[in-house]
């Protein structure tokens, strides 16, 4: 018999040196052994990049330590049984095992339809237009259904705002849908009701409000630019006069319309056309956020990102008080608390008023005293502003003051940007939603004169500040209805609670912000019974029931009587409706209104300044149950499952806060206080804060709604920012107490490891540098050379020139905005499962794509680059021949293939991949799925199991597809046909994919790109995937 | 002692390649008794009539209902035997047929490129004219699928008689001939990539 035991001596593991101990010491090490990581002359091209405060601190060598190398548990051996006694003991069981199973399936059924929808082939996807909005901001969508159930989110190609592109938000839309813990049951109190049971409940209850002609009745709802609910509303109104409708929204767009209402008497919309602009001040405001408002700027932002673009490359300056996506691809970056940038703004407009004759009325604004350098830095970017003038921009976030925005729109008209970079129209969503609009419902409240009030706004209760004190005035009010998506902490108090019905499951009708109007057509009936605010609304008419659809389609017929369901028809199909842009105004300046206004202004005071943000992922907390946009590493800090509070490292240091420790790894948890509210919350440090600014994003710390989804999610994730959040100062104000609760806990970000080594990864340089370094040019051909040497491959070069397709993909860092779109997308496009905040901290996050973002330079000031990294498909790779079962191989047009069936799950592929890429199903992530929740997955796409491992495909499916509809059609593939999903979703358009084999297609153009590197080149691994370098455009003033 | 797991590893390689291990040639009893030999047969209904998306999609599918009652709403239309179909289709329940050709979930493969290349439904299928009830005559296994992606040209027929059960060519054509000229002119570039059919 074979021996089970053999005598041979059990080397020890060695134990790794903890960093805070003495190390010992030892031979210093050789050179040589570890050259890969020192190729001369490659390095960063004059700048080192670092991804987390301890790479830096190590430098370059940081990717020697061993204790760096791998998330803490990412080597955790499983506890119990070992595997090698697991072998043994099946060792002798397996040959008998499942002789049958070999053989023997289950009877699979089919059921087809009893009479199939028409235009339905079973087995190729329909795509259907709709739309989604938040907070009344609409968004054209296209959405892929196979058989009746929506699988992919698109933005739609006709919208003019997204132009095919979506954000994160609208990715992981989709997934709401199919959420098992949302509300199912209409219920009053406890008891579940029918539809009916609400309706005559509330035209009962309006014999209370009739006779005082709606006084005690009031509406808390969500900003709409919808036509069939603003004439619902106008219906209730007219029935009530004495009704009131406040609009509620926890990211109130208030100070927009206030300030163009200093600036120009009324309120307007201003729509930014960033691609006309050569130079761009941006004052807190992030408009390379993926919101569904930004797409369109992004897109033109990115256009004129580009070198070789007719226009010219633009410049962007950004004040902010924290690092956001757009702060990221700044030229120019200044770091202020926000409540110093309404005096950055003075200065600007100030040193306009010296210099230039059109702003001569306000040389006598002096603005606050600002330090040296942020003078120099106002004098530089008003000198700049004035040169472009009529094609320069100056755009402030929704954040900052009224004044703030006057003060840009008094820029920009003087400066004669209005009309070519910026244009004004009438609002199209409420103008006050803030404060402004539902104090008067808080007043009414105390004084208990309130009988009903009806919320169809988003969880107000868990989103207002904490001084409002709604959840306590709510229990006073004898009829709260209450339309949400989930039972949360409004729900808990509401009377009536109406499950709300999805986007997808709706009929309605949005208008983006320039107006644009678009019909939402439902892709699936409810699922889970839900209703839409057009029927609640309903309820309050004295009229007939009107279903949404006949709702919606009444309202455009008394728009458009000729010919109507013809074009009823031509909307819904499209996803457009024509000419409903709202027409452009011409707002005349009131210069001298705005003077004084800024000759009043106060500085700010000084001290300790809490920042209330959105969060990139979850908005408001809106989107919180949302396990895709939970998982998804925030763009700026990686943060996964959490929301933290992020400050400068000199504040931090100034407050006595360690915020991480190494040893533990876990962050200090903090208690911030204002005006006797307090929470607490973890500290990270974050690069490219300003100093005395501590920034908290909203939308986390939930404690009502479970996160089922995951099972190994903690019960709250993050802390609510709203507890400290004051109806005065919805956005930022001083007078922010911090102190130390002396706990730590675990905050999971994904980029802990320090990969850029001093290697060429990732490359940014300025247009200078680039321009004259012909050195770099011949560099970035991916020559595969180390040290001059060419650096041998075990696989010789296939030619692939004699194939049809030839596939490749680029990636313009230049327009990357790290967003991260195209990592929601592709987990949508390829079933990849979420693995949740515990398995996330050991390093086994499933996205295929990763958006590694990589800073250089200073702490304080760091530039930033991000840089997707997906598979790279290498006509070399290193993964495919240490496969030991052949499961990963290279098709014969260059993709590297994954047979899912064929793996065993040795990881060694993973192991050799320089890039790490690939994803391993450590565990059984797509088991005990209901019915429901896998309705989600695409049937292109395998599902995969435990135990295979995964990685980006270019999107074999929709290649194949692509492929077999081109050759029915005998034709190649058109290089616009095919897209990749992150190429479909990126909003700056920075993946191009296709066939390098096709001189004429743009992918090819790339490769040629004299901006175009390989990451990793000098391994000869030989990748398809080429990247662009990040090309800044600073201001020689102040380089 | 090496004998035993060589011979029960053997055995296995041969069992799951042998009819019993690809369920060929196995009457698969379904819940309406639908006999080809009738329908195609008798009355030489053509296949794509119900298999409708066989040229324009992965699936051939099975017909909806509503195509069994497009003649059994007036031809038979009291007959006992077809009132499972009746009851099925006033009810708004799907009939639940049992898959017969039942390719493992992580095999891709796609009806549409391959009846419009040239390949017939009898092919793969074989005579469904003078099937009871259809059984599956192809192994349809991956090595089988090879043999005629690695060599299609004796497979091809011209594609107006895709559906034809009984074509050959006619005699005085040369097979080979006519199979080299089919592929040329349908244009056919069979793959033998893996993600031709695994993604």
């Amino acid at each position: 018999m074979t021996p089970t035991r053999f005598p041979l001596p059990v080397v020890a593991d060695e134990k790794s040196v903890p960093l805070s101990a003495a190390a010992p010491a030892e031979a210093p090490p050789d050179e040589a052994q570890f050259a890969p990581h020192r190729t001369p002359g490659e390095h960063g091209y004059g700048r080192t990049y670092w991804r987390t405060l301890e790479e830096k601190a190590l430098g370059p060598d940081a990717i020697l330590n061993k204790d760096r190398e791998f998330s803490p548990g990412q080597l955790d051996v499983p506890t119990g049984f070992q595997r090698r006694d697991f072998l043994q003991l099946m060792g002798a069981s397996l040959a008998l095992a499942g002789i049958t199973a070999c053989t023997e399936k289950p009877v699979e059924r089919v059921l087809a339809y009893t009479k199939t929808p028409d235009g339905l082939a079973p087995g190729n996807p329909l795509h259907y237009a709709t739309a989604c909005a938040r907070d009344g901001i609409g968004t054209g969508l296209l959405v892929t259904a196979w058989e009746g159930r929506p699988t992919k989110v698109e933005g739609n190609p006709s919208h003019p705002g997204s132009r095919g592109t979506t954000g994160p938000a609208e990715q992981a839309l989709l997934l709401q849908l199919y959420d098992p813990s949302r509300a199912r049951v209409l219920k009053e109190r406890s008891s579940g009701r029918a539809w009916h049971s609400f309706r005559e409940s509330m035209s009962q209850r309006a014999a209370v409000w009739g006779p005082a002609g709606g006084a005690s009745l009031h509406f808390l709802v969500e900003p709409s630019s919808s036509p069939t609910v603003l004439a619902l509303r106008q219906e209730i109104l007219a029935r009530f006069p004495k009704a009131r409708i406040h609009a509620y929204s926890s990211a109130p767009r208030d100070n927009i319309y206030e300030g163009t209402r200093w600036a120009f008497g009324v309120p307007l919309e201003p729509h930014i056309d960033v691609e006309r602009a050569d130079i761009v001040l941006s004052l807190d405001a992030d408009f390379l956020e993926a919101r569904s408002e930004n797409l369109a700027a992004t897109r033109g932002f990115a256009a004129r990102r580009d070198l070789q673009s007719a226009a010219g490359m633009n410049r962007l300056y950004v004040v902010e008080p924290r690092l956001s996506i757009t702060g990221g691809m700044a030229d120019h970056r200044l770091r202020a608390r926000s409540s110093d940038i309404e005096g950055v703004a003075l200065g600007v407009l100030a040193q306009l008023g010296k210099t230039v004759p059109a702003l001569s009325r306000f040389a006598s604004v002096s603005g606050p005293g600002l330090p040296a350098e942020t003078a120099r830095w106002v004098k530089a970017v008003a000198k700049d502003l004035a040169s472009k003038a009529g094609h320069s921009l100056v755009v402030v976030g929704e954040r900052q003051t009224p004044l703030t925005h006057a003060v840009a729109h008094a820029i920009n008209a003087s400066l004669g940007n209005v009309g070519t970079t910026v244009r004004f129209t009438e609002p199209v969503v409420d103008t006050t939603s803030g404060p402004a609009s539902w104090q008067p419902l808080l007043d009414e409240l105390r004084a208990a004169r309130v009988d009903t009030l009806v919320i169809t706004a988003n969880n107000p209760v868990f989103s207002a500040p904490a001084d409002a004190g709604l959840a306590t005035l709510l229990k006073r009010v004898p009829n709260v209805v209450y339309l949400g998506q989930y039972d949360d902490e409004t729900g808990l108090l509401a009377n009536w609670f109406v499950p709300a019905a999805h986007p997808f499951e709706s009929w309605g009708d949005v208008r983006a912000l320039d107006g644009t109007a678009s019909i939402v057509q439902p892709l699936i009936a409810p699922l889970y019974n839900g209703l839409t605010e057009i029927e609640v609304l309903e309820a309050f008419v004295d009229r007939g029931e009107l279903k949404p659809y006949e709702a919606v389609r009444a309202t455009w017929k008394a728009k458009n009587p000729a010919d109507f369901d013809n074009a009823w028809e031509t909307w819904l199909s499209v996803g457009v409706v024509p000419q409903t842009q709202t027409p452009f105004a011409s707002p005349v300046l009131r210069a001298d209104a705005v003077a004084q206004l800024a000759a009043a202004a106060k500085p700010a005071p000084a001290g300790l300044e809490v920042n209330f943000v959105t969060d990139y992922k979850v908005f408001d907390g809106r989107y919180g149950q949302n396990a895709w946009l939970q998982e998804l590493p925030d763009p700026v800090s990686k943060v996964v499952w959490d929301n933290v509070a992020l400050m400068s490292e000199a504040t931090a240091a100034r407050l006595g806060v360690k915020s991480y420790d190494p040893i533990s790894r876990k962050y200090e948890v903090v208690k911030l206080t204002v005006d006797g509210h307090s929470v607490e919350a973890p500290v990270l440090v974050q690069p490219g804060c300003a100093d005395d600014a501590v920034t908290v994003q909203l939308g986390y710390g939930k404690e009502v709604v479970e996160l089922l989804f995951e099972a190994d999610v903690p019960k709250v994730v993050g802390f609510n920012a709203s507890r400290i959040r004051t109806i005065g100062a919805p956005w930022f104000r001083t007078g922010l107490q911090l102190e130390s609760t002396g706990r730590t806990t675990t905050v999971v970000t994904t980029q802990t490891q320090p990969t850029a080594a001093d290697r060429p990864v990732a490359l940014m340089q300025t247009i200078e540098e680039f321009q004259q370094d012909p050195e770099a040019v011949d560099h970035r051909r991916p020559m595969g050379k180390l040290k001059g040497k060419e650096n041998p491959s075990v696989q010789k070069p296939v030619d692939y020139s004699e194939q049809q397709y030839k596939w490749g993909m680029s990636v313009d860092m230049s327009r990357c905005t790290g967003c991260s779109a195209c990592v929601v997308a592709c987990q949508a496009e390829n079933n990849i499962p979420v693995v949740g905040k515990e398995q996330a901290g050991k390093g086994r996050v499933m996205q295929w794509m990763r958006m590694d973002r990589y800073y250089s330079g200073t702490t304080d000031d760091p530039e930033v680059v991000n840089q997707p990294m997906l598979c790279q498909h290498c006509e070399a790779a290193p993964c495919e021949y240490v496969c030991p079962v052949n499961a990963t191989v290279h098709s014969d047009e260059g993709l590297n293939d994954m047979v899912y069936n064929r793996c065993i799950g040795t990881r060694y592929c993973s192991n050799n991949c320089p890039y790490k890429v690939r994803h391993f199903n450590y565990l059984h992530w797509t088991a005990d799925r209901s019915q429901v929740e896998r309705m989600i997955y695409n049937p292109d796409v395998t599902v995969r199991a435990r135990g295979v491992m995964e990685k980006c495909t270019y999107c074999v499916q929709r290649i194949e597809r692509a492929r077999i509809v081109s050759r029915l059609e005998n034709r190649t593939i058109r290089d616009a046909e095919l897209v990749t999903a992150c190429q479909q979703a990126c909003p700056s358009e920075a993946i191009v994919f296709g066939s390098l084999n096709d001189p004429n297609s743009r992918v090819s153009q790339l490769h040629g790109d004299p901006r175009r590197f390989d990451v990793l080149h000098e391994l000869n691994t030989r990748p398809r995937t080429a990247y662009l370098t990040k090309i800044k455009n600073p201001n020689p003033e102040l380089a | 002692m090496l004998a035993v797991p060589a011979v029960a590893i053997g055995g296995l390689l041969i069992l799951v390649r042998s009819p019993y291990g690809t369920k060929q040639n196995r009457q698969i009893v379904q819940p309406i008794q639908f006999d080809h030999r009738h329908h195609v047969g008798d009355e030489g209904i053509d296949c794509r009539y119900c298999h409708y998306t066989v040229e324009k999609s992965p699936n051939a599918g099975i017909p909806a209902t509503q195509v069994c009652m497009s003649c059994h709403a007036q031809v038979w239309n009291k007959s006992p035997l077809l009132s499972l179909v009746r009851e099925a289709y006033f009810k708004d329940r799907p009939i639940p047929w049992n898959s017969v050709h039942n390719l493992p979930d992580f095999v891709y493969f796609n009806h549409s490129i391959h009846v419009n290349k040239g390949v017939g439904c009898a092919s793969c299928h074989g005579r469904v004219d003078q099937m009871p009830s259809v059984e599956q005559v192809s192994p349809l296994t991956m090595s089988w699928c090879l043999d005629c992606h690695r060599d299609p040209q004796k497979n091809l027929r011209p594609v107006e008689y895709m559906t034809s059960m009984t074509w050959k060519p006619d005699p005085g054509v040369d097979g080979e001939k006519l199979g080299a000229d089919l592929a040329k002119l349908y244009n056919v570039h069979t793959r033998t990539s893996c993600d031709t059919c695994h993604r």
